[in-house]
């Protein structure tokens, strides 16, 4: 009985992204993104070959930057941006002030592109999933990681 | 007045001469990745304002650029955002270093994001040396002719995309 209420307790919290998530998700994102160019690209394309999978005419919604060939410079140029977008996002989960404005200002950016309603949570996943992939499946909380980044992609569509 | 004509000089110089070459990039990514705490936004935005500051002591008609943004108060959070996403820019940029044709397109596309600021070529000769004044402060084995090779080689390509 005191487990159930305990295992209760737990995936409560673990739907929330919580402040104990934030500092996680902070954390697990710092090692997955990192400093090197080549390794951002490479966890962007992790994220992109499953959008691609998952939203239709995702190669349409970004023809203005060769969304036809995701290994085109062009296109990973558009990818470090949007990596580098969620990175500052992240980096900001403990300061609800700056993330609002940041939201907003992206929120700006994608208003009037035809991004599709799907495609946030389809992003949310890619990215959650790229991120596992990345820096292992141990101590990786997918409930805390899919709460936090949907409360960005929230501010943004 | 008259040191700031001479150092725009000397940036203007180094922009023709000075390659951003292998060795300076490594010692450039390692610098910027130690100062730079992915984790934390509140080291960037401490950067970022120092910077700022700088620019705005130096040339302080650039202030009115940021009108937009917040800048009546640098400790707003509409400030303090948009520090984050000057600096967020440059660390994308200074991680693309090793891949040229990846950055060529990042830093047109920040290039036509300036055009229609009217932000004159000048001030990113201003924000150089501001850069050039505030690493040495945060960073521990700061190397200036790497990094100003390689802030040039990004500016010079923003400019050229405005």
């Amino acid at each position: 009985m005191k487990f159930l209420i305990i295992a209760c307790l737990v995936a409560y919290a673990a739907a929330d992204c919580s402040s104990l998530a934030r500092l996680q998700v902070r954390g697990q994102w710092a090692a997955a993104y990192g400093s090197n160019g080549r390794s951002r690209l490479a966890l962007g394309r992790l994220v992109w070959e499953s959008v691609y999978a998952n939203v239709n005419n995702a190669a349409g919604v970004f023809s203005g930057v060769r969304g036809d060939n995701i290994d085109s410079a062009v296109f990973m140029a558009h990818s470090a941006r949007v990596l580098g977008g969620l990175d500052m996002c992240i980096a900001s989960l403990d300061e609800p002030a700056i993330l609002s404005v940041q939201l907003a200002h992206l929120s700006e950016q994608h208003s009037g592109r035809g991004v599709p309603a799907s495609a946030y949570p389809a992003f949310v996943s890619a990215v959650v999933n790229a991120v596992r992939a990345t820096i292992g499946v141990s101590n990786f909380d997918a409930d805390s990681w899919t709460a936090c980044m949907t409360e960005i992609t929230g501010g943004i569509s | 007045m008259l040191a700031i004509y001479v150092l725009l000089g000397l940036v203007a110089s180094s922009f023709a001469s000075s390659c951003c070459t292998s060795e300076d990039r490594a010692q450039v990514q390692d610098v910027w990745s130690a100062v730079w705490s992915a984790g934390l936004s509140g080291r960037r935005v401490t950067l970022a304002q120092a910077v700022f500051s700088a620019i705005f002591e130096a040339a302080p008609s650039t202030r009115a650029l940021f009108a937009g943004v917040g800048v009546d108060d640098m400790n707003s959070a509409a400030f303090r955002a948009h520090c984050i996403r000057v600096v967020n820019a440059l660390d994308v940029s200074i991680a693309l270093l090793d891949n040229p044709g990846v950055l060529n397109h990042e830093l047109s596309h920040l290039g036509a994001q300036h055009t229609p600021r009217n932000v004159d070529a000048s001030a990113f000769g201003v924000m150089a040396d501001a850069f050039s004044s505030v690493m040495p402060q945060v960073s521990s084995c700061f190397v200036p002719d790497a990094w100003t090779n390689c802030f040039n080689r990004i500016t010079s390509g923003i400019i050229a995309g405005m």
